[in-house]
């Protein structure tokens, strides 16, 4: 049960890294490699927090939303809306380097925070609370986490569907050039896009702390699982990658467990989102979506 | 450290990358697809020598191997260094052996990796690479027989027999393969193989129609960029005396990309020049180490300088220090926008003019 | 109230269309024709801002708007139908719709869009559908409706009946002449099917090879043998 619980969790974390992944993808068609450096950087604002207010993190997911959003605002905003017209890989690389300046930074802080701020900031963890519910004692990530994560997702379809902003993101998502000519101010759009998948990414970072020990590198840890996520959930789709998420999540909590005896379980993770992301590719490279979407119109 | 000795060392460390670059020009800038997991085929030649050199010079020396290979690689390897000092044939013979499984074992296993993962698209076949070299990074992590895990081995010094001028006959062997690598390179780059393969990289629907021979080019550049890779990895393992599997990460194949990046693509002096400036400015950046006494860790520096140059040079020259020359390409949006069709971006193409 | 002078188009330095002029008035229909890759759409693009302008001029309203970025062009009242891709395919007919009104500086309210329904009756029972389902003749009808809840005083439109029925090409180029004379209309009409567009339109312009070969009446046009023959494939005239 209490397995359960877990992977519910870890998973409901991941939905938010990947599904915030997802839009960036989906909007701005880069494959986004700084998203998982997003996330620690929410861990670390979750850490300051935490150090100087002597609060639990929990109530830092305003200010790791606030800080993941803006760096992937300033993301757009410097790297990749002028580099909009190179291809797929220029702009992978270009993520890349995003993702070394931001992991590079983050050790300088850490080194900062270390020696004159007194704050242990490498290989860091959060103590959770407990919390008592029904006639049950649970940990309170189980229940802050996947609260969150619904509540925010829920939010972002409500943003996307119902609301003219969300009009305006799916348009420019589908053909920027289209929404342009009809007087849409795609750079806007698309900060405001960006803004949102950084923060769903920093939210996630509070919550990762909680049972992994975060170091300003962890972001290549995490990064694979979110692809995986991505990959399996299918392209284009943000229900897609939810439900992907849900089973990767599953997955790697249940085999970390029951694998926790042979000592191999670093290496576990990349392993399985490594043969996720293969497999997806060679048997439904639609992914999940796959299955559910009909085929697209016939216009060329 | 002497000045002779400084310079000598500047150079192989240059070799090695050189060569690293030169192999991923090969597959990047002919083939259009760079080859993300270059650090694993680097980390192949590296870990053959590794694995394989204190062993074979025992095999070879016909003495046994006793204690396990973590605990005693570095015993053996100064032993066999000893033999060898006296013996220069037996650092040929470890050395030919070496070569070749490193450089088998490469193209192999680049053939192996690539076969199934070459139809996919650009940007998944990228994270599949990159997650490769991943797992090899782990498993010889995990795995002591191969290199001693996070112990590391060490590496049988060949050039022993040269005494006090080791270091420049390793540098000159260096050198030679780096000479062997740029030769390769422009013939390959300059004869028929080399257009077909340009081609295949600007255009993609025309390549399909080659069929099945577009699938066996791209496997026969792999396998060479790879083998090159392994030949880096050999000279790099030597050079350092040791392998450890965690000199081996992402961020290695990634410095590479740089090179090709900032030294220009789709030309054979791009990958040198990037090669030169990377190493320029990372043994000034260690030199600044040691010379100003900064609150900041010069390594963490080190990464953001890199990253920026990076984001800059493709913000504001994309072609690099030294752009490809022509024949004329111009970029498949413009063509395709002018023939009045939708650009997919999507798609790894680019339409290819001559100008003949 | 479009005044195009000695117009050099192209891509990056890539010259498409080589000095082109010509003049249009409201209420006037100017078709543009010639053979495949002689540059029509390039030239739309460059007067709307979607190319490269290498030269020329390009005068509305007795302003110059050669370097000003398509969204300032909106703004005062010119309109573009790119050519394939006017809609998009994901989002309903309504969407569509509500889309084409945000972009208004004030926030106009639903009561243009009704407007514009009024003269695209067809498009009302639509609403809740995906453009996606719709067919071709539908999505341009939208298309073009997306573009009128602007009040457009210039419509430049691109090949606007390619991949229709010739039913349905017909009753497009009706409706075009319909907004043209409700709304006092400028437009700008690439054509592939030429002899449609002649006799629909007030003026016509003849490109091949980037270079405008005629321009004047379409009536002419059509009657000069060899210019209707050779570059349009015209084998008599009317």
């Amino acid at each position: 049960m209490e397995l359960l619980l877990e992977a519910v969790s870890y998973s409901s974390v991941l939905a938010l890294a990947s599904v915030g992944l997802s839009l960036c993808i989906i909007t701005t068609k880069v494959d986004n490699f700084a998203h998982a450096d997003y996330v620690v950087l929410g861990a670390y604002a979750a850490l300051l927090f935490k150090a100087s207010s002597g609060l639990t993190p929990y109530l830092s997911l305003p200010l790791a939303a606030l800080a993941g959003g803006l760096a992937a605002l300033l993301s757009y905003l410097l790297v990749f809306e002028p580099l909009r017209r190179h291809g797929t890989i220029t702009l992978m690389i270009a993520s890349m380097a995003l993702g070394l300046v931001i992991r590079a930074l983050l050790q300088l802080f850490a080194d900062y925070a270390q020696s004159s701020l007194g704050i242990f900031a490498r290989g860091f963890v959060f103590r959770d609370i407990a919390v008592q519910l029904g006639g049950a004692r649970l940990e309170m990530l189980t229940v802050a986490a996947p609260l969150t994560s619904l509540s925010l997702l829920v939010l972002l379809y409500l943003l996307l569907f119902r609301t003219r902003l969300g009009i305006r993101m799916r348009a420019v998502a589908e053909d920027a050039e289209l929404a342009e000519v009809l007087g849409i101010d795609v750079k806007r759009t698309l900060s405001l896009s960006w803004f949102i998948s950084g923060a769903l990414a920093g939210v996630a970072g509070v919550f990762l702390p909680f049972r992994f020990s975060i170091s300003p590198d962890s972001g290549s840890f995490i990064l694979l699982s979110l692809f995986a996520a991505v990959t399996l959930g299918g392209l284009g789709s943000l229900t897609g990658t939810l439900v992907a998420s849900y089973l990767i999540g599953f997955t790697e909590t249940m085999l970390v467990y029951g694998l926790s005896g042979l000592g191999v379980s670093t290496a576990l993770r990349p392993l399985l989102a490594f043969s996720v992301i293969t497999l997806t590719l060679l048997l439904q490279p639609r992914g999940l979506a796959g299955l559910w979407r009909t085929e697209r119109g016939a216009l060329p | 450290m002497s000045l002779e000795s400084a310079v000598v060392d500047v150079l192989v460390l240059y070799t090695v990358y050189a060569i690293l670059a030169l192999s991923m020009e090969l597959e990047y800038g002919e083939l259009g697809l760079p080859n993300f997991a270059k650090v694993a085929f680097f980390a192949v030649g590296a870990f053959s020598a590794g694995a394989l050199s204190a062993r074979l010079g025992l095999m070879l020396l016909g003495l046994s191997w006793e204690g396990s290979f973590k605990e005693r690689s570095w015993y053996y390897a100064t032993l066999v260094a000893r033999e060898v000092a006296r013996n220069p044939l037996l650092g040929v013979a470890i050395l030919s052996v070496v070569l070749v499984v490193a450089v088998t074992a490469s193209a192999v296993l680049g053939v192996l990796v690539t076969y199934p993962t070459l139809r996919l698209r650009e940007d998944y076949l990228a994270i599949t690479l990159i997650a490769f070299s991943e797992i090899v990074r782990v498993t010889a992590r995990n795995f002591d027989a191969i290199v001693g895990g996070t112990f590391g081995a060490g590496v049988a010094d060949v050039f022993a027999w040269a005494g006090g001028a080791r270091y420049p006959v390793l540098l000159l062997f260096a050198l030679g393969s780096l000479a062997s690598s740029y030769a390769v390179y422009r013939r390959l780059s300059t004869s028929r193989y080399g257009r077909v393969l340009r081609s295949i990289r600007d255009d993609e629907l025309a390549a399909l129609t080659l069929g099945r021979d577009v699938w066996k080019l791209r496997m026969k550049t792999l396998a060479l960029g790879s083998a090159l890779a392994a030949v880096a990895g050999v000279i790099y393992a030597l050079y350092m005396g040791a392998v450890s599997p965690d000199d081996f990460t992402v961020g290695k194949t990634f410095v590479v990309v740089m090179m090709v990046v900032l030294g220009g693509r789709g030309n054979p002096l791009g990958p040198l020049a990037g090669a030169a400036l990377y190493t320029l400015l990372d043994k000034a950046l260690s030199f600044a180490k040691h010379l100003v006494a900064i609150p900041l860790d010069i390594n963490y520096l080190a990464y953001i300088i890199f990253g920026v140059s990076l984001l800059a040079v493709l913000r504001w020259r994309p072609e690099g220090l030294i752009p490809e020359k022509p024949p004329l390409t111009l970029r498949r949006e413009v063509v395709l926008s002018y023939l009045g069709e939708k650009e997919d971006r999507r798609t790894p193409c680019k339409l290819f003019i001559q100008q003949f | 109230m479009l005044l195009v002078e000695n117009l050099s188009v192209g891509y990056g330095k890539m010259e498409v269309v080589h000095g082109v002029s010509f003049s249009l008035s409201r209420g006037r229909v100017l078709a543009v024709v010639g053979p495949n890759g002689s540059g029509k759409s390039t030239l739309l693009k460059g007067v709307f801002g979607a190319a490269d302008v290498l030269g020329g001029r390009v005068v509305y309203d007795g302003v110059d708007v050669t370097r000003a970025p398509p969204h300032v062009k909106v703004s005062l009242g010119m309109a573009y139908l790119p050519q394939v891709r006017g809609v998009f395919e994901e989002l309903t007919v309504r969407e569509n719709l509500e889309l084409a009104l945000m972009s208004l500086p004030k926030s106009e309210s639903w009561e243009r869009v009704e407007e514009v329904l009024e003269l695209f009756p067809e498009l009302k029972g639509l609403m809740h559908r995906r453009a996606r389902t719709l067919s071709g003749g539908e999505r341009q009808m939208l298309a073009i409706a997306m573009n009128m809840v602007r009040r457009p005083r210039l419509l430049m439109l691109d090949e606007p009946t390619a991949a229709l029925a010739p039913k349905t090409a017909g009753a497009l180029i009706r409706k075009i002449l319909e907004l043209r004379d409700s709304y006092n209309l400028a437009v700008v009409l690439v054509e592939q099917n030429a002899r449609l567009a002649l006799k629909v339109s007030d003026e016509a312009l003849l490109m091949v090879s980037g270079e405008a070969k005629y321009l004047g009446s379409p009536e002419e046009l059509l009657n000069n043998p060899n210019l209707a023959r050779v570059y349009l494939g015209l084998s008599h005239a009317g």
